[in-house]
């Protein structure tokens, strides 16, 4: 196989499991993986890359679900090339089974009734080149969730090429999406990573056994429910000084001159701390900010100097006037969908001349609007926890990936 | 030899997704167009006609392919359920409330 071909395998490989990562992600309870056999196994969430041995490496793995071949994909893919050895006749029944296989899991199909041992040779080339190659040794997937009989084929060929077998235990896949069912019910699935073995040709039958003994070893293990990187990470900072300290400078700097919106810190923490007054906390301090920078503006405004204002323009100034001389106390709740940042509204208010009193009552709306969102994603994140446990990381991603999008036509379409 | 005219099980289960996705997002775009065109969210409500326009342009290209795809996917095997086809028509429909929905709300 030539340097060009493997490269793009790992490209592919990488593609896969970070489009498999994301479905696992929203779909599923969380997936970490487990390196080292004992009680104090080292975990890997999803989001990071999972060590794997190196040179050529066959992994061995039980086979209860369609989402095992997902789930080893979405954490060794990160790693290094792999291809998943799959049955033809079901995976090859027509081009769509074929193009599903190939394009989004990356198989490599043999058949089941035909000499599967001289096709898998096909394998080895890529097996030498580096590429991991997954085998269900049951054949098929368990209707039970226990482990069955093992075929010898991984072995043999392990021994012909002088490769590792690595057992992998999947723990969670039959709870969650067993043979015959069609969603995916909403668990933790944990990878427990055995110990590689190198196979003797003369000792296949004893590698099998200890292979088989390991995996059912680690698949009684009980499955652990963490939490994914981001949410850890988020929540730590949320209950910390510096999760108040980010709301509070982040709303107070958006009525002045801050160009991104006060709830998105806000909603981000709060989603993540449960029932517990630090989302309240959190609310207050973002509904402080947002009052302060506002005044800070209008104050400023008042005494001739200009705080800069990224990211607005003219309409969005004369539009805000016009509504602030119309009605007062209306401005600010129109803000609160129509997308002109609050410093041009603290803006205006300054250069009218409006009084502290009357600005205070204006701001009602501000506070009420920063209240309204905070509670709603607090309340939201109780009942979402379970899905952005796993989740928020990507959420996250996502989110401010987006965001500029929506700030380009909130801006063209007050142009 | 005799041709097999048998669809697989992924083909046909692809033609339901298809199909119930479709559906799902027809739902939407028909809600939408009703929020939008009614001004039920105000006059100006921009930050949320930016995020549903983001979400939109993501969701309709991906599932009328999707939708595409699951059509195509019949050809081979050349046998056809009505999922995938139906699932077309309601993308093919709910593009032209979405549309209308968001050329009303953006109006100046």
């Amino acid at each position: 196989m030539n340097q060009r071909a493997m490269r793009a395998l790992a490209r592919a490989s990488k593609l896969r499991a970070h489009f498999w990562a994301s479905i696992i992600a929203i779909f599923s309870r969380g997936l970490t993986s487990f390196t080292g056999t004992d009680a104090y196994a080292t975990p890997t969430p999803l989001a990071r890359p999972v060590p794997l041995p190196d040179g050529p490496l066959i992994v061995v793995a039980n086979h209860s679900s369609h989402a095992d071949s997902v789930a080893l994909l979405a954490t060794l893919g990160r790693t290094r090339p792999v291809l998943v050895v799959s049955a033809s006749d079901y995976w090859e029944q027509d081009s769509t089974a074929d193009w599903l296989s190939r394009g989004l899991v990356g198989t490599f199909a043999i058949s089941r009734s035909g000499d599967g041992m001289e096709q898998l040779r096909g394998a080895a080339d890529l097996v030498r080149a580096g590429v991991v190659l997954v085998i269900f040794a049951e054949g098929t997937r368990s209707t039970t969730g226990e482990i069955g009989d093992f075929h010898t084929g991984a072995f043999r060929l392990a021994a012909e090429l002088g490769a590792r077998v690595l057992p992998i235990a999947i723990n969670g896949t039959f709870e969650s999406l067993p043979k015959g069912s069609t969603f995916p019910k909403h668990r933790a699935t944990n990878l427990r990573h055995g110990t590689a073995i190198a196979v003797h040709p003369d000792s296949i039958d004893e590698a099998v056994a200890t292979v088989r003994n390991e995996l059912i070893e680690l698949h009684k293990m009980p499955i652990e429910d963490l939490a994914g990187f981001g949410w850890q990470r988020v929540r730590k900072a949320a209950f910390g000084w510096a999760g108040l300290l980010v709301v509070f400078l982040w709303a107070m700097g958006e009525g002045i001159f801050w160009p991104l919106i006060a709830e998105m810190p806000l909603l981000l923490l709060v989603v993540t701390v449960g029932w517990r007054w630090r989302g309240a906390a959190l609310i207050a301090a973002s509904a402080a900010g947002a009052a302060l920078g506002v005044l800070a503006t209008w104050w400023m405004v008042k005494s001739g100097f200009e705080p800069p204002s990224p990211l607005t323009t003219p309409r969005m100034f004369e539009v805000a006037a016009e509504q602030l001389d119309a009605n007062l106390g209306g401005a600010f709740w129109q803000q609160m969908f129509n997308g002109i940042p609050v410093k041009v509204y603290a803006h205006e208010a300054g250069a009218m001349g409006l009084s502290l009193a009357e600005l205070g009552t204006a701001l009602i709306a501000r506070i009420t609007r920063i209240v309204l969102v905070g509670a709603g994603g607090w309340l939201l994140g109780n009942f979402l926890a379970r899905w952005l446990r796993p989740s928020l990381g990507l959420v996250q991603s996502v989110t401010l990936a987006l965001f500029p999008i929506g700030l380009w036509l909130t801006i063209a379409y007050w142009s | 030899m005799s041709r097999d005219n048998r669809a697989s099980r992924v083909t046909e289960m692809v033609g339901r997704y298809a199909f119930r996705s479709a559906a799902f997002l027809f739902g939407f775009a028909v809600l939408q167009w009703f929020a939008f065109t009614g001004f039920w969210l105000g006059s100006q409500p921009i930050i949320i006609l930016a995020f549903f326009t983001i979400l939109d342009a993501i969701a309709y290209p991906a599932f009328a392919l999707f939708s595409l795809v699951a059509v195509l996917a019949q050809l081979r095997p050349w046998r056809f359920t009505w999922h995938p086809w139906a699932g077309l028509l309601l993308m093919v429909g709910g593009a032209f409330f979405i549309v209308d929905a968001l050329l009303t709300g953006f109006a100046k």
